[in-house]
């Protein structure tokens, strides 16, 4: 049985509008996908749905051959960065650490020249961009094989997206990795796969230049 | 697939989501005390005491409507380790009780050794 993440016949609708038709996604370990789609089209609602958070109309939710009857985060299987900053105030880095990962993982965690300076502060001192950062790393670390990162370049200057890429492409040796943003530029360099979320439905495209043809981008490069 | 609970783990996220709740608790009962107090209670720390444990069970009360409406995403800190939303809440409300029988049988302790 082949380890993969699989979303099939995925039915969304708010009130009378019908914002997912059918969707079909496969993600394994190794696949990076970046996720577009112009605003308003349900990137946050599948992941969201694959998550197991937001209950869709229809769904069929497979992961690593074992379906899910119950939300999928209680699986723990599947991990999810949302939109918006999520990590308690109150706890500092380090105590954050130690309850998310392994104590051996702990220190090359923390080496991190991103955080390191900031590993006996507290989260509510740190600004929104240093938060993403270290949200974003440790589901990277998470011991989930499937990780749904929303938006996760929001509020990460150059540098620090780059050292997240680089997170990414580490992380996705042994995780499928789907990953939505606007930022094309910073995405298109991470993924080896593209989706295209448009009409409700959801496509494979071969390359960025073939997201001009759907009107996502008229230069996405 | 996790077929076994991780309880020491659940019990840790659970402990720090019910401190979470803490400080709006704790903030809102010694306001209310004073406040009690201030309006024509008996003047007594006894009184203000026991003003303050009355208002605890609200200040969690806010700590959720906060939690719910305000700060929705802070929960994915516990999706994220397989803890469901009304675990939480279940296992806060269970220790906030819990500390409360304490507080009030120091109270209650604390009155008779008075008399």
């Amino acid at each position: 049985m082949d380890d993969c993440l699989e979303v099939d016949s995925v039915v969304k609708n708010f009130s009378e509008k019908t914002i997912l038709s059918d969707v079909y996604l496969c993600c394994k370990p190794g696949d990076i996908i970046g996720l577009f789609g112009l605003n308003g089209t349900g990137k946050s609602t599948l992941l969201k749905i694959i998550f197991g958070t937001l209950k869709a109309d229809r769904s069929f939710i497979r992961i690593n051959g074992q379906v899910q009857t119950r939300p999928a985060y209680l699986s723990g299987l599947v991990a999810y960065l949302p939109q918006h900053n999520y990590l308690p105030h109150n706890l500092t880095i380090t105590e954050l650490v130690h309850l998310y990962l392994p104590k051996e993982q702990v220190n090359n965690f923390l080496g991190d020249r991103f955080l390191f300076k900031y590993r006996k502060s507290k989260v509510k001192t740190l600004s929104g961009g240093e938060q993403r950062y270290l949200e974003i790393k440790l589901l990277l670390y998470h011991t989930a094989p499937y990780v749904l990162l929303d938006e996760p370049f929001n509020g990460l200057y150059p540098l620090a997206a780059e050292a997240i890429r680089e997170h990414i492409t580490i992380a996705s040796q042994t995780k499928g990795i789907i990953l939505t943003d606007h930022n094309f530029r910073e995405v298109h360099k991470a993924v080896n796969r593209l989706l295209l979320l448009s009409d409700c439905h959801l496509r494979e495209v071969s390359d960025a230049d073939a997201l001009s043809a759907y009107g996502y981008a008229s230069n996405p490069r | 697939m996790k077929n076994s609970i991780d309880w020491k783990k659940h019990w840790v996220f659970n402990w720090v989501f019910f401190k979470s709740n803490l400080f709006m608790g704790l903030v809102l009962g010694l306001g209310f005390g004073v406040y009690q107090q201030a309006i024509g209670g008996d003047g007594t720390l006894l009184g203000f005491v026991r003003q303050c444990l009355l208002a605890i069970p609200l200040g969690f009360l806010l700590s959720f409507l906060y939690k719910e409406f305000v700060y929705k995403e802070g929960y994915y800190f516990y999706y994220n380790q397989g803890i469901l939303k009304v675990e939480l809440w279940i296992v806060s409300f269970i220790l906030s009780c819990f500390f409360y029988l304490i507080f009030k049988l120091i109270h209650i302790v604390w009155m008779i050794v008075l008399r």
